[in-house]
C-alpha cells in the first residue's frame, strides 16, 4: 500500500513537471487549468499517505530521517502551491516541482523500517522542534529555486526563460519574503532544539554537527538579511547567498545524517 | 568626530562587514564538524601529514569551540550587534527599529548565558544500581530505589527507563521519579535519565565481590601478584537468554574468555569466579548551571523582539492600506519589513 502510493505521488509529480512546461510553452488557459488539478492532486495524494503513514506508526511521522524528509518534501508542495497563488508562472513552478521530484526520489530510497519513538523523543518539544524546521526548510527551497531562476536569467537575458520568467525584482522580492520568514521559523528551530536538549540531555548546546550545522545555516540566512538590506547593491551577492544557503541546509539535513555522528544519530 | 573613527564606525556598522563576520563564524564553526577536535598532534599528523597538522594546530582548529578565535568572533558579533541595534534605533528613533534592537541585545544576552554556563556549570555522572546512594558535591545524596525498563508491547524495544529516587538536600528527604525528558528540578539541580545498562557481580575465591558494568574492566589480582583486566560484556541471545562474555587480559593481550550465565561457577585464567546476580544500573546526571536561566530570558526577548517587528510592519501595512486603497494590489505586508 505504502509502495502504491509512492508511486502515485511520483507519477502526479512528474505530471506537475510535464504540465508546467506545457504551460510554459503554450500559455494557454488550458494547460494553467490542468497544472493547478495535476498540483493539487499531487498535495492531496502525499498529504493522504502521510496521514495514512501516522495511523500506521501510532503517531505523527517525525523521528527518523525518512519521516522528516517526507513531511520535507510535503511542505515544498504546500509553500510552492501558496506562491502560486501570488505569482503565476510557470518557470519558476517548474523548478520547484523538479527539486522536490529529486528530493522525493532520494527520500524513497532511505531506509523505513517503522520504529517506536524512543524516549528522547518522548516529548512535546518534538513536534515544535520539526514543524518549525519544515516550516522553514521549505521556505529556504522555494527560495533556492527564485534564486536559480534569477541567477539563470542574470546570466543569460534575452532567452525564452527570462522571457517567461518573473522579473528580477520580483525573484528578489520573493527570495526575501521567503528568508525573511524562513530565518524566523529557523530561529525557532534553534530555541526549541535547545530547550528541548537541556530537558533531555542536561546541555542546551553541545556543538554535535547537526546543531553546529543549523546554527551555521543560521549565520549563512542572517548574513543573507543584512547584505539585501542594502538593496541594489548587493542584489546578486544576497542571490547567491540564498543559493548557497540552501546546499548548507541540505547539507545539515542528510550530509551531518550520514557522514557525521552526534547526538541527532537516530 | 575624528574622521578616523569616523570611517572606522562606518566600517563596523557596514551591512557588508557584518555579513562577512556572520559568514565566517559559519565557516569556522562547521570547520570543528569536518576537523576531528581534541586529537594529539601525532594524531592530526598520521591523518593529514605534517604540514596540514602544524596548521591546524597553529590556528587552534583542534579545539575550536574553546578558542580564542571564536571567543574573538563572537564577542566582536556581540559588539556589533550592541553598537548597530543602538545607532539603528537613536537614528530613526521609530518603534519599528526597537524590534531590531531587541534582536541584537537578545544575542548579548545568549551569549553572555552561554559565558556563565561554561563558568558556573558543575556536572556529575552516576551509575547506581538499587539500593545504592551517592553523595553530589554539594553535599545533597541521591539514592537509587529501584530502578524499571517499559518496553513496547511485543518487542524488545525500549519505550522508557525510570528511577525511583528518594534525593536528600539540606536535611530533607524527598521522593521523585526520572525519566528521559523528565528530570529532577530542584533549584538550580537537575538530575536527568541520562542512561542505562546492565552489571554483573562476580565473586572471587578470596570472597571479594567485583561489580562490573557492561563493556567496562576491574583490576584483579592473582596469588602472585600479578594484575589483570576483567572486562563484562553482556549478550541476549535470539532466544532472549541472558549470557555475560568475560574477558580475562593481561598486557593487551587476552589471557582467556567464556561465555557465562548468572550464578554459575568457573574458571577463567587462574581465577575460580562465581557470578552473582546481574540487573540494570541507572546512568543519572547531576547538573547546576547559572546560566540557563540567562539563556532562557535571552530566547524570550529573541523571539519578542522578532514578533515585535513583524508585527509593527503589519500594523504599518494595515495603515497604509487603508490611505493606498488603490495600490493595494502591489503594495504587501512584507514591503513594510526592510
Amino acid at each position: 500500500m505504502d509502495n502504491l502510493f509512492l508511486y502515485i505521488i511520483f507519477i502526479l509529480n512528474i505530471c506537475v513537471i510535464v504540465s508546467s512546461f506545457s504551460l510554459f510553452l503554450s500559455k494557454r488557459k488550458e494547460a494553467s487549468l490542468i497544472l493547478d488539478i495535476f498540483l493539487l492532486f499531487h498535495f492531496l495524494a502525499f498529504t493522504t499517505f502521510l496521514i495514512l503513514f501516522s495511523f500506521k506508526l501510532g503517531r505523527l511521522p517525525l523521528a527518523t530521517l525518512y519521516e522528516f524528509s517526507l513531511l520535507f518534501v510535503w511542505s515544498i508542495i504546500l509553500f510552492s502551491i501558496l506562491l502560486g497563488l501570488k505569482i503565476r508562472n510557470p518557470s519558476i513552478l517548474l523548478l520547484i516541482s523538479s527539486t522536490t521530484l529529486i528530493l522525493f526520489t532520494f527520500v524513497s530510497l532511505l531506509p523505513h523500517e517503522p520504529t517506536g519513538l524512543m524516549p528522547a523523543l518522548q516529548s512535546k518539544w518534538l513536534e515544535a522542534h520539526v514543524a518549525t524546521a519544515i516550516v522553514a526548510y521549505g521556505l529556504f527551497t522555494i527560495s533556492f529555486c527564485a534564486g536559480i531562476l534569477y541567477l539563470i536569467n542574470n546570466r543569460f537575458s534575452n532567452t525564452i526563460l527570462s522571457e517567461n520568467s518573473p522579473s528580477q525584482n520580483i525573484l528578489t522580492k520573493t527570495i526575501h519574503r521567503l528568508i525573511q520568514v524562513g530565518f524566523f521559523a529557523l530561529t525557532l528551530v534553534l530555541i526549541t532544539g535547545s530547550i528541548w536538549a537541556e530537558e533531555v540531555w542536561g546541555s542546551w548546546w553541545s556543538w554535535d554537527p547537526k546543531e553546529t550545522w543549523a546554527l551555521a545555516t543560521w549565520f549563512l540566512y542572517a548574513a543573507y538579511l543584512h547584505l539585501q538590506s542594502k538593496g541594489k547593491k548587493h542584489e546578486k551577492s544576497s542571490v547567491i547567498l540564498s543559493v548557497f544557503g540552501f546546499l548548507v541546509v541540505l547539507f545539515t539535513l542528510f550530509g551531518v545524517s550520514y557522514l557525521m555522528y552526534g547526538l541527532h544519530s537516530y | 568626530m575624528n574622521p578616523i573613527f569616523s570611517s572606522i564606525f562606518r566600517l563596523l556598522r557596514s551591512m557588508k562587514f557584518v555579513s562577512i563576520l556572520l559568514i565566517m563564524l559559519g565557516v569556522i564553526i562547521s570547520l570543528g564538524t569536518l576537523i576531528p577536535q581534541g586529537l594529539s598532534e601525532s594524531g592530526y599528523a598520521n591523518a593529514y601529514g605534517n604540514i596540514v597538522a602544524s596548521i591546524i594546530l597553529f590556528f587552534g582548529l583542534n579545539k575550536i569551540y574553546s578558542s580564542i578565535l571564536i571567543y574573538v568572533l563572537f564577542s566582536s558579533l556581540c559588539i556589533l550587534s550592541l553598537l548597530c541595534g543602538f545607532y539603528h534605533f537613536y537614528k530613526k528613533r521609530s518603534k519599528f527599529n526597537l524590534g531590531f534592537l531587541l534582536i541584537h541585545i537578545s544575542l548579548i544576552i545568549i551569549f553572555s548565558g552561554a559565558f556563565i554556563s561554561g563558568a558556573t556549570c558543575v556536572r556529575e555522572y552516576v551509575e547506581l544500581i538499587p539500593g545504592e546512594s551517592f553523595t553530589f558535591s554539594d553535599d545533597s545524596i541521591l539514592k537509587l530505589n529501584s530502578f524499571n525498563l517499559i518496553y513496547y508491547e511485543n518487542s524488545s524495544q525500549v519505550k522508557q527507563y525510570i528511577s525511583d529516587v528518594s534525593y536528600t538536600e539540606s536535611g530533607s528527604v524527598n521522593n521523585y521519579s526520572i525519566k528521559v525528558n523528565h528530570p529532577l528540578r530542584k533549584h538550580f539541580v537537575k538530575i536527568y535519565q541520562n542512561s542505562y545498562g546492565n552489571y554483573l557481580n562476580t565473586k572471587l575465591s578470596s570472597g571479594d565481590i567485583l561489580k562490573i558494568f557492561d563493556g567496562t574492566y576491574v583490576f584483579v589480582k592473582d596469588d602472585s601478584g600479578l594484575i589483570y583486566t576483567l572486562s563484562a560484556f553482556y549478550k541476549k541471545d535470539i532466544q532472549s537468554i541472558e549470557n555475560w562474555i568475560l574477558v580475562l587480559r593481561q598486557n593487551e593481550s587476552i589471557i582467556d574468555m567464556k561465555r557465562v550465565s548468572a550464578n554459575e561457577s568457573f574458571t577463567l585464567g587462574s581465577f575460580d569466579l562465581n557470578t552473582l546476580e546481574s540487573g540494570h544500573y541507572s546512568g543519572l546526571e547531576y547538573k547546576r548551571d547559572l546560566g540557563v536561566p540567562v539563556i532562557y530570558f535571552g530566547f524570550f526577548v529573541l523571539i519578542f523582539g522578532l514578533l515585535y517587528f513583524y508585527f509593527i510592519s503589519l500594523l504599518n501595512f494595515i495603515k497604509k492600506r487603508k490611505i493606498t486603497y488603490n495600490n493595494f494590489n502591489t503594495h504587501s505586508y512584507f514591503d513594510e519589513i526592510q
